[in-house]
């Protein structure tokens, strides 16, 4: 017996000892795979104020490189969203600080207050968090003869921040007419339209081939489909009092994942095949 | 014995306890950003060396990156120089150089980007931030032959700045 506990102590040590060197390796793959670019990144480029919340937030800014960074920080007010986008210089959303250095990849909070009261429209800003260039230069060598040349490249990251109107509303209204799908958005906050397809009727299992658990048979449509069955639709934000006017075939269903307000939360809108509009009702399933 | 044997093992699995947190801060260290999230990120950048010029021909040089847009394909790009107002222009003893610069998605074609604009673009990699080992994204820099012989011989480089954003 003693014998057998001893192999099984081996086997037990050889197991561990694989392990051991696994995480090392993994620890040591973490430790190098960062870059010596300058990359600066956050958490989330997407942030909502929600109505009645407090009017500060944080956002975390990360330097993906093994060099510390320098990073300024832009805040503009967009105005006309969605269409002939124009972005100004705004004081109602206050970044601070405004800019700051990072250690090698290091984290840093930057907090982000709105500054003014809430109004009757959603507002929409633009933070953008650029890296500057310290020192460029003097690294390379000049040459003797000749031209030569050298760019170096840095990457920021935008972020989308929205503000909820004083009373929000979130409404999006549909309306389907033999190959014409529209989408309307009738409330007052953003809602953001992605991964939409349309999925032939041939697309359908047969009914022995269903399965009971799914939700119901537009959900089955689009779930058996060969992805060259069904064509992608475009992807829109769309902004209060906005419309999204598509080619659909009529007997196709259609599927969109749909998220109000920039919260980041999913739900499925699955619209079934013929004339309708959202008054006649529409399937959304909660992917939250 | 087998109560004996039982005790033994349990008793090596306790030792080695402090191995399986280390596994699994790594699991969770290494785990998928949470699906509420919204995350952009644009990876696999190298600065672009245009090498020396010959005297004749362009100077172009391409680097494939990797966009990551969780759960959404369209992005925006932003690309800005250290020119006046953002232009692409590199700096030397003997002059500037202007450049030009293009961006394709995928396996689209190249578009030619206005300094310090925003161009949309779909394609991005929703799922793994790291494109799956397969970038999907080039950016193309392009010093053409007249501006590279209306400077004097020497060194020229630029900052060119990324800035990702999604839609």
């Amino acid at each position: 017996m003693s014998e057998i506990n001893s192999k099984v102590e081996i086997k037990i040590r050889n197991a561990f000892s694989i392990l051991r060197t696994a995480c090392f390796l993994l620890f040591a793959f973490l430790l190098l795979a960062t870059s010596s670019q300058a990359q600066i990144s956050v958490d989330n480029v997407i942030l909502r104020f929600s109505a009645g919340q407090r009017p500060v937030q944080n956002v975390n800014v990360r330097n993906n490189s093994n060099k510390l960074g320098y990073v300024t920080v832009e805040v503009t007010s967009v105005t006309n969203p969605g269409k002939n986008e124009k972005a100004e210089k705004s004081k109602d959303l206050i970044a601070s600080p405004k800019a700051f250095s990072i250690e090698a990849n290091g984290v840093r909070a930057v907090r982000l207050l709105v500054q003014s009261a809430p109004i009757d429209e959603e507002r929409i800003f633009r933070v953008s968090f650029i890296p500057q260039d310290k020192g460029f230069g003097d690294e390379y060598v000049k040459t003797q003869s000749g031209r030569s040349a050298v760019i170096r490249v840095l990457s920021g990251m935008g972020m989308l921040v929205f503000v909820d109107p004083t009373k929000p509303v979130i409404k999006l209204d549909w309306n389907r007419s033999g190959d014409n799908l529209v989408f309307e958005n009738t409330g007052n906050v953003n809602i953001y339209l992605a991964d939409g397809v349309s999925c032939p009727p041939g697309s359908e299992k047969t009914g022995s081939e269903k399965n009971t658990h799914e939700k119901n048979a537009e959900e089955k449509a689009v779930a058996t489909a060969k992805p060259d069955e069904c064509p992608k639709l475009e992807t829109k934000r769309l902004y209060a009092g906005q419309k999204l006017e598509l080619q659909a075939l009529s007997k196709s269903t259609v599927t969109y994942l749909r998220s109000d307000g920039g919260t980041g939360d999913y739900q499925k809108i699955i619209i079934p095949p013929g004339d309708g509009s959202s008054s006649g009702g529409v399937s959304e399933v909660n992917e939250g | 014995m087998r109560l004996s044997t039982q005790r033994t093992f349990i008793s090596k699995a306790l030792k080695h306890a402090r191995l399986s947190l280390c596994v699994l801060i790594l699991s969770l260290l290494t785990a998928p950003v949470s699906a509420f999230a919204q995350t952009v990120k644009v990876t696999d950048i190298n600065d672009f060396s245009l090498g020396s010029w010959s005297g004749s021909g362009d100077l172009q040089n391409e680097d494939i990156v990797c966009i990551y847009n969780l759960g959404v394909s369209t992005y925006r790009v932003r690309l800005t120089g250290t020119g006046a107002g953002g232009a692409f222009r590199m700096t030397g003893t003997g002059g500037d150089i202007p450049y030009e610069v293009e961006f394709k998605s995928g396996a689209g074609s190249f578009v030619a980007l206005t300094a310090n604009a925003y161009t949309g673009f779909s394609g991005a990699n929703t799922v793994s931030n790291s494109c799956g080992g397969s970038p999907n994204a080039t950016i193309r820099v392009t010093a053409r032959a007249a501006s590279l012989a209306a400077v004097l011989t020497g060194s020229y480089s630029d900052t060119l700045t990324i800035l990702l954003e999604t839609n």
